[in-house]
Formats: C-alpha cells, sequence, structure tokens
C-alpha cells in the first residue's frame, strides 16, 4: 500500500517545472466550463498545442462575481502567474465601468485581442421592418412602440448597442425600449414568439435563424461586411456613424516585463498563420481580430471612453 | 417554547430584517415609470414571511408528539457535531494554501477520528486512498485543475 | 418519415454509436450521481473528445450523457438524499423515504422504470410531432412562464396533509427570499450581497441542495447517539432490499407514469422551462389526483411520488431537444452547451437541420430511444454495486458524504467562500430540521423563485406596467385558475389539518 503511494508520488514528481520560455500556457477563465469565455480559452488553447507552438495548455476555470473573481485571483497571485493567461471580452469592461468588481484592464498586463464577435439587429420574417430605415423610422415618431430584447440585462451589451444604433440616428438613447432576457437564446424565443420587435444580439447567436430566413438581420456593427453574412448591411454604410466590436483577448497578470508580452503576441501572430487555428476559427465561426500590446492597450482606452459615455447618457453613471 | 414557535421566531426575525434590507434597495436608473422595482419583490416576500411566520406561532401546531424544544435539543451529540462544523470551516480555509490533495486527506483523516475511529492504520490509507482515487479521476480523466498548494509537484496537468 | 427513421436506425445502429450510447450513458450515469460534476460540465469537457468523430456520434454521445446524468442524479437523490441535478430534488420526497424504509432497491428499479418510461414516451413524441412542436415552442411569452412558475409552487401544497402546510410555505417564501440575491439581471442592482463579490451572481442550486439535504442528513445521523454506530463493524444505513417490483405496483404507477410522461414532455418543449419544473409539477399533479390513503403517502414513500417526478425529468430532457433542434434555441444550460458543439462540428441547428442533415436529426431521435434501453439494462444490474458502497460503516459514510457534498460544490466555482456558505446553510438546515420545519419547500422556492420574478417583471416591462395580461392572455389565466384550484383543494378535502 504505502509502496504503491509512494510511487505513484515518484510519477507526479517526474513531471516538474523550471522549464524555459512559453513551453505551457496555463489559461484562467472568469466563467464556467461550456460558456463562451471557456469555448475561447479552450480553441485557443488547443490551436496552439496543435500547431506545437507551446508544448502544453492547461484551463482553470473559476467562475463569480461576474467574472470579478478571477480577476482578484490574478491580481493577488500576480508573482506566481507568469505563464497564466486571462481570457477577457468586452462585457467585463463593461462591467469595470458598472462597478460590479473593482478592477479593470488597467490592473492587468493586456496581451492581445484575438477573435471579435459584432452586434446584429434581427426581426422576424414577418415582420414590416424590412431594412433598418425602417426601424429607425419608427423610432423617430415613436420610440415606446417599439421593444427591443437582448440577451443580458439592462446597461449591460446587448442594451448599450442597441442604444449605440440609436444614439447615432440622432435620438436620445434613453427612450429605447429594452427588455432583458438572461441569455440570447431566451432572448431569439422572445423575438419569435412575438414579444418583442427586434432583436439585439451577436452575430454568432443569429445567424443560423437569418440563413434559415426565420429571422432578418438587418444591420451589423462592424466596419465592413461579415465574411460569414456579406449580404447583411452594416451601420456604417447605412449612414450610421457607429460601430461595436465585442473582443474577445488575453491579459496576464500585472507587472508582467514585456519580453514575456513579446513572447507572447509572437506565438498569437504564429497562430493565425496555423491551420490548426484555421478549423478551430471555421468551427467556432469566430472572426478574426488581432490588436496586441500597445494597440490592444488603446483599443481598450477607446472603448471604455465610448461605453462610459453611452453609460452616463442612459443614466447608469454619474 | 414549542418548536414551531422557535422555528416562528427565527423566521420572523429574518423576514423583518429581509424587509428592512430591501427597503434600502437602490432605485434602477431608467426604471422610475415602471411599479416594479427591484426591491419590489423582496418587500413582497418579506410581508408574507411575516404574516405567515405570525400565524404558525400563534397557531396552534399538530398535537401530539414531542413540542418542547428543549426535549428536542437535549442528548444529542452536539460535541461531535460542532467538531465536524470546525473540520468543515477548516476544509475551506486549507483547501487552496494546501492544496487538494493535503487538505482532503487532512479532512478524511480527521473526519474518521472525529466519528469514533481510532485504528491508525485505517485512518490514514483510506483518506489517503480516496483522496488519490479522486485526485486521479479529476485531473486525469476530467482534465480538471486542482490546487496543488503546499505540494508543488503536483501542478502540473 | 418512415424514410427518415430508416435513415436514423441505420446510422444509430453502427457500432461506433452503439459505444457512444453506452459510454454515454454510463459515464453519464457516474457524473450524475457526482454532484457538481453535472451533465454541463461533463458535456462541455467530452466536446473536444468527440472532433475525431463524426457529428452524429457526438451528439449522441452527448445525449447519452445527459439522460445518464439525470439517473445518476435520481440514484443520489435516493440513497443519501442528495439531488444532483436540479430535477432530481422531487425525486427525493418520495425516494429517499422508500430508502429509510429497507427499499431501497425497490427505489431505484422504479426511479428506473420510470426514467426509461418517460424518455421513450418523449422519444416518441418527438419523433411524431418534433417540426410541428416547434410552433408550441413558440407559444409560450413571458406572462405564461409566469403563470407557469407560480403552478409549480403549488407543489408546496404537497405538505398540506402533514400539518405543514403553513411552515411549508413559509420555508417556500425563504427560499424564494434566496433567490433573490446577486445581482438582478434585469437592473444591475445589486441585492442582499452585502459587498460581497462571491455573492452577486447569486446563490448557486446545487450549494443549497447539497448543503440542505446531504450535508445536513449526514450530520442528522451522527447527531443522534446510536450505540451501534460507533464500532466500526457495524453496518450503514442501507438495507437494501430486492429490485424486485410487483405487478401490482406497476400498475398503481402506471397511469402517474403516463401523465407524467405526457405533462413533462410539452413542459421540456417550452424552452424557457425545462426538467425541474417537469417534475415538480409532475409531483404536485399527481398529489392532487390521488385520493386518501395513496394521497397521503406523498412524501412518505408513495411510489407514485417517486415515480411522477422520475418520468417527468426524462420526459422533459427528450422535449428539450424540440427547440433545439427545430428552432435553434436552447431551452436549458445543457442544450446550450450541446448547441455549441453542434456548432462547432459544422452543424447548425434550426429548420434547416431537418433539410440538410437529416441523418443527425434522426440518428438523435433514434439514439434517444436506444439510450433509455441501455439506460434500464446496463444501470439496473449495477446499481446494487454502487449502493454497495453505501453499505459501509458510518464512522467511515459519514466523512466521505460530507466530503463528497462539499468538493462537489467547490468544483463548479473553485471558491472556497462556498463551502463556509455550505457549512452555514448545514448548521441552518440542523436547526430547523430539529425544528421539525421541510427543507424541500425552501429548494423549490429557490428553483421557482428566481424564474418567476424574472418572467413577471418582463411581463410587466412588456405590458407598461398594466397587469391584465393575468386575465387578458388565454394560456395564462388558464394555468392560473389551475393553480388557484389545487391550492384550494387540500384545504376543501381536509379543512382542519393545517
Amino acid at each position: 500500500m504505502l509502496a504503491a503511494f509512494l510511487l505513484s508520488f515518484g510519477i507526479f514528481v517526474g513531471q516538474t517545472h523550471a522549464e524555459p520560455k512559453l513551453d505551457k500556457v496555463h489559461f484562467l477563465i472568469p466563467g464556467g466550463a461550456g460558456g463562451g469565455w471557456d469555448g475561447t480559452a479552450r480553441g485557443v488553447g488547443q490551436a496552439l498545442t496543435q500547431s506545437k507552438l507551446i508544448k502544453h495548455a492547461s484551463y482553470q476555470n473559476m467562475s463569480g462575481g461576474g467574472g470579478g473573481k478571477a480577476m482578484a485571483y490574478l491580481i493577488k497571485t500576480a508573482k506566481r502567474q507568469r505563464q497564466t493567461l486571462m481570457v477577457n471580452s468586452t462585457p467585463l469592461l463593461i462591467r469595470s465601468l458598472q462597478k460590479v468588481f473593482p478592477h479593470s484592464f488597467r490592473d492587468f498586463t493586456p496581451i492581445a485581442a484575438v477573435i471579435a464577435d459584432y452586434g446584429v439587429f434581427a426581426v422576424r420574417q414577418d415582420s414590416a421592418f424590412k431594412n433598418w430605415q425602417d426601424v429607425v423610422t419608427v423610432f423617430q415618431t415613436n420610440p415606446r412602440q417599439l421593444s427591443v430584447g437582448g440577451g443580458s440585462g439592462r446597461g449591460s451589451m446587448d442594451h448599450l448597442v442597441a442604444a449605440m444604433a440609436f444614439q447615432a440616428a440622432g435620438v436620445n438613447p434613453k427612450s429605447v425600449r429594452y427588455i432583458p432576457y438572461d441569455a440570447g437564446g431566451k432572448a431569439l424565443a422572445g423575438l419569435l414568439s412575438g414579444e418583442t420587435e427586434v432583436l439585439s444580439t451577436g452575430l454568432g447567436e443569429a445567424l443560423e435563424q437569418h440563413k434559415a430566413g426565420q429571422v432578418r438581420i438587418l444591420a451589423i456593427t462592424a466596419e465592413k461586411r461579415s465574411a460569414a453574412a456579406p449580404d447583411i448591411p452594416t451601420l456604417k454604410e447605412l449612414g450610421y456613424d457607429v460601430t461595436f466590436v465585442n473582443w474577445r483577448g488575453f491579459f496576464g497578470p500585472p507587472g508582467l516585463d514585456d519580453e514575456t508580452v513579446t513572447m507572447y503576441t509572437q506565438v498569437f501572430e504564429k497562430m493565425y498563420q496555423a491551420t490548426a487555428w484555421e478549423q478551430v476559427r471555421e468551427r467556432n465561426g469566430w472572426a478574426d481580430l488581432y490588436k496586441p500590446g500597445a494597440e490592444f492597450y488603446a483599443f481598450l482606452e477607446e472603448q471604455e471612453k465610448t461605453i462610459g459615455e453611452l453609460l452616463k447618457a442612459l443614466g447608469f453613471l454619474q | 417554547m414549542t418548536k414551531n414557535r422557535v422555528g416562528a421566531l427565527v423566521m420572523l426575525t429574518l423576514s423583518i430584517a429581509y424587509g428592512a434590507m430591501a427597503l434600502n434597495l437602490p432605485q434602477a436608473p431608467g426604471m422610475e415609470a415602471s411599479g416594479v422595482t427591484p426591491a419590489s419583490l423582496p418587500i413582497a416576500l418579506s410581508v408574507f414571511g411575516i404574516v405567515i411566520a405570525v400565524l404558525v406561532f400563534i397557531l396552534p401546531g399538530r398535537s401530539g408528539g414531542d413540542d418542547s424544544v428543549i426535549a428536542t435539543f437535549k442528548g444529542l451529540r452536539w460535541r461531535r457535531i460542532g467538531y465536524l462544523f470546525l473540520l468543515m470551516t477548516g476544509y475551506g480555509l486549507a483547501i487552496k494554501p494546501f492544496g487538494f490533495f493535503m487538505s482532503t486527506t487532512l479532512f478524511l483523516g480527521g473526519g474518521f477520528r472525529i466519528m469514533g475511529e481510532r485504528r491508525l492504520k485505517m485512518i490514514l490509507p483510506i483518506s489517503i486512498a480516496v483522496t488519490v482515487v479522486f485526485w486521479f479521476a479529476l485531473t486525469r480523466l476530467l482534465s480538471v485543475y486542482l490546487e496543488p498548494g503546499v505540494l508543488r509537484f503536483l501542478e502540473s496537468n | 418519415m418512415l424514410e427518415g427513421l430508416l435513415t436514423g436506425l441505420a446510422t444509430a445502429l453502427t457500432p461506433i454509436n452503439i459505444v457512444m450510447v453506452c459510454v454515454g450513458v454510463f459515464a453519464g450515469t457516474f457524473i450524475g450521481m457526482l454532484p457538481g460534476l453535472g451533465p454541463i460540465s461533463a458535456i462541455a469537457l467530452m466536446i473536444p473528445i468527440t472532433y475525431s468523430f463524426e457529428p452524429a456520434s457526438g451528439l449522441i454521445l452527448m445525449a447519452g450523457v445527459y439522460y445518464g446524468a439525470v439517473f445518476g442524479g435520481s440514484t443520489s437523490s435516493i440513497l443519501i438524499n442528495a439531488p444532483g441535478i436540479a430535477g432530481t430534488v422531487a425525486t427525493a420526497f418520495d425516494g429517499y423515504p422508500l430508502a429509510q424504509a429497507g427499499k431501497a432497491g425497490k427505489a431505484l428499479a422504479i426511479a428506473a422504470y420510470s426514467s426509461f418510461a418517460g424518455g421513450t414516451i418523449g422519444a416518441v413524441l418527438l419523433l411524431v410531432a418534433a417540426p410541428a412542436l416547434a410552433a408550441v415552442s413558440l407559444s409560450f411569452q413571458s406572462a405564461e412562464y409566469f403563470a407557469l412558475m407560480v403552478m409549480g409552487l403549488t407543489a408546496v401544497s404537497a405538505f398540506a396533509g402533514k400539518g405543514q402546510f403553513l411552515k411549508g410555505m413559509l420555508m417556500t417564501v425563504l427560499g424564494v427570499m434566496l433567490s433573490t440575491v446577486g445581482m438582478d439581471n434585469s437592473t444591475g442592482i445589486q441585492r442582499f450581497t452585502f459587498g460581497q463579490l462571491d455573492l452577486v451572481e447569486g446563490l448557486s442550486f446545487l450549494l443549497l441542495a447539497m448543503a440542505t439535504f446531504a450535508l445536513s442528513e449526514a450530520l442528522m445521523t451522527t447527531l443522534k447517539p446510536d450505540e451501534t454506530s460507533d464500532s466500526a463493524e457495524a453496518p450503514g444505513q442501507i438495507d437494501f432490499g430486492s429490485l424486485k417490483v410487483s405487478k401490482a405496483e406497476l400498475r398503481e404507477i402506471a397511469p402517474s407514469v403516463g401523465r407524467s410522461s405526457v405533462l413533462g414532455f410539452f413542459i421540456g418543449v417550452l424552452p424557457g422551462a425545462g426538467a425541474t419544473i417537469a417534475s415538480f409539477l409532475a409531483y404536485a399533479c399527481e398529489q392532487a389526483l390521488a385520493k386518501g390513503h395513496a394521497r397521503r403517502q406523498f412524501g412518505k414513500g408513495s411510489l407514485r411520488g417517486l415515480a411522477a417526478p422520475e418520468t417527468a425529468n426524462n420526459a422533459a430532457s427528450t422535449g428539450s431537444f424540440v427547440p433545439l433542434l427545430t428552432l435553434g434555441i436552447p431551452g436549458s444550460g445543457t442544450t446550450a452547451v450541446m448547441l455549441g458543439a453542434l456548432i462547432s462540428y459544422g452543424i447548425q441547428p434550426g429548420p434547416r437541420l431537418f433539410v440538410e442533415h437529416p441523418e443527425v436529426f434522426w440518428s438523435v431521435i433514434v439514439s434517444m430511444y436506444l439510450g433509455n434501453v441501455m439506460l434500464l439494462i446496463l444501470n439496473l444490474p449495477l446499481i446494487p454495486y454502487i449502493a454497495r458502497l453505501l453499505a459501509m460503516p458510518k464512522p467511515f459514510l459519514i466523512p466521505f458524504i460530507l466530503f463528497f457534498s462539499l468538493i462537489g460544490v467547490y468544483l463548479v466555482s473553485f471558491n472556497n467562500f462556498d463551502i463556509y456558505l455550505m457549512v452555514g446553510f448545514a448548521g441552518f438546515a440542523l436547526v430547523f430540521r430539529l425544528l421539525d420545519f421541510p427543507m424541500a419547500p425552501m429548494l423549490l422556492g429557490f428553483v421557482l423563485g428566481g424564474l418567476l420574478e424574472e418572467n413577471l417583471r418582463r411581463a410587466l416591462l412588456i405590458s407598461d406596467g398594466e397587469l391584465s395580461f393575468l386575465w387578458t392572455r388565454p394560456i395564462t389565466l388558464t394555468i392560473l385558475i389551475i393553480t388557484v384550484i389545487v391550492l384550494l383543494l387540500p384545504l376543501v378535502r381536509s379543512g382542519r389539518n393545517l
């Protein structure tokens, strides 16, 4: 009994540490298994290991506090997390602003944004709205008539994207009648059952139904038309000066040295060329969006400013 | 005091406290128009709680059976339960710094000892064996990450 | 349709897929028995493994895990009063008393048969009416869901006949109170979180269930002084009994099974409702329909009380595939993960699934049936061995159950705050159980409270604050009327036993 015990310990000891450079990456996921962050981390990890860019990837789920727990944890244990990357995305930035937790991207070392999702607006196929113009017209005359459903709460992403779009059309974002649902799927069900008129959600959530003809996506918040759905006009080309991108990327612990950061960004750059990444991306329907280091930081500041102003306009922030 | 009454009293206090906290909830921005606020349901619940607790208190309970609180709580193994509670809290404290492996072994061993088992040659192997099985199944088979804590060499997955 | 069926059979009966069904069901059962390692995590972790197989195989594996988990959850509900997943809480109401009375074997057998029946009938309904059911999926709006949740709360009347009605209601209220802790989704306001980051996402069902059922149960057993329990040689509490179920007993539960499977299936079809509420509603429904002695048995070891929720939760699990496969809308956490998996296979569930990948659709349906058969064949003989584990001496069993419960919850959140919370709730549950207050209604209130409030507020938001939807919408009105009748029925029948 004791011998077997010692033997198993011996095996564990065999796999030790003290290895050079980027041998392994430990992904910290601020949500549960099966969620968006989880899928992103595991997908990226898989691409990296399959293309032999890193030797080993490990994953740690830590949900709670809307993502705040994982953030607090990374800050607290920063010294021994040199090889840890935390998945992040726009909702976390929004929650920082809403003060759901006391941390923000400034408390970390932003490494890079890797993929992006864009907001879309959809209506039922039998809806009277044939294009985004129609929606805006109705909204301009009588905002109370239009209900916009979304898969997150008031003041969260889906609401903000809708508010942003209407604001660009010259109306008061506060008058958007936003109906919150727990998740994108439920919001979609709400649209289809006739409970709401318009759906504000991510492209990935509604694309299939759009292709099937069940819903009609009227606009997308990207800069250029999406390759996955080239028939959807962007808000910009319709004449509204607004874009929004829900980025997903990685942060490192605070105080990470520049050398390590560069190492990570180089790995990500190489990842984009790899076929393994191509497969992962195809599978999940992600759009590439690469913003490393300083560019990422500047982008975050910009998004924070835009969203901050919007939150103030909506009355969520003083 | 009957059992019902003690329970009702506790619930009454809870409901009142809950209601008080509910009244202090901030107003939601942009929701001024609608009548239902985040505080609506809590306040309604608090009222229900108070009313039903009072009813349970004043109405006579089912007769027959031992209703006295003292009698129910007396003569039970409170010390053992106390130790078990301390053990569980200790587990919560230890699991991150000491790591899963260490904490679980200690927890199980401690638990066996509290429950009356004294033979070290039963306690030690069984607690370690159970821990090893779980550790293995979780980290290897299901690739769940478990804190290695003090035992650093268990780090790699 | 016949052609589709044959395609489905052909795909489902290939050796690899049969293996998938077996592995899935087997693994699922184990995972379901381990609380915390719920089907959601299990399926999510299995997804990468399935990439090397055909999409149909992957889906079959996941569906097998899903069913297996529901059944495994029942096993731990019955044997140690620790519901593995929310859908099996109602199973413990009558399952655990049966096990305590030395009839664990019979209880597990009935659970197995009921699950099989529910799943099979559900699969048949799915087969026959899947595309048409898409319309049903969309017929419910927030107002209807609200009414449904209210009806679900009537399950508390199950405690009416035992002189516990008011106490049951009080605990239900407590449960709903607990469900309000956390950030309010609709407005972003934090409620009752005391500034604790750990409470922002609210209390988890699993945590409450494990603390108030499993932990408190284990502690209660320890509390009572019992001379024989100190010796390590003394056998554990579970006297297994045989697995045999008599024909008469089967006849008794048959109508309940029939009703519960249809009820469960249709509730599963609704995206906003799932196995949990289906099980509670089925329980309440059967309790309301039972008369006299049979009725009084509910909560004490009624066979119907066990069969009803077991049938309903499997039927609902099957039903939840309808919105997933026909509309691409996930009806529950588990189906949401499966949706993600399907997308990563390159298959988009939705109206086009039927047209573009009929073999996926049909093979999933056929494998559901196979999965149910496998469940019965594989698990039934295995149960005695699994349950032998629980025959271990108390000094070892109790710490093991404590560990099991704590780690189960820890594995979901990796948060030690949860352990402290569990200890706190276990203490509360212990005291209140000694005071003779039932814990089950609290869990019921907790589960339904969140959905109830969310739907009510959304309905009010849409109607601009008008309550008229309660009586102007036909489905809502019907459901509410039934609710009132069900609530008043016990009071009318036995006026004295409040």
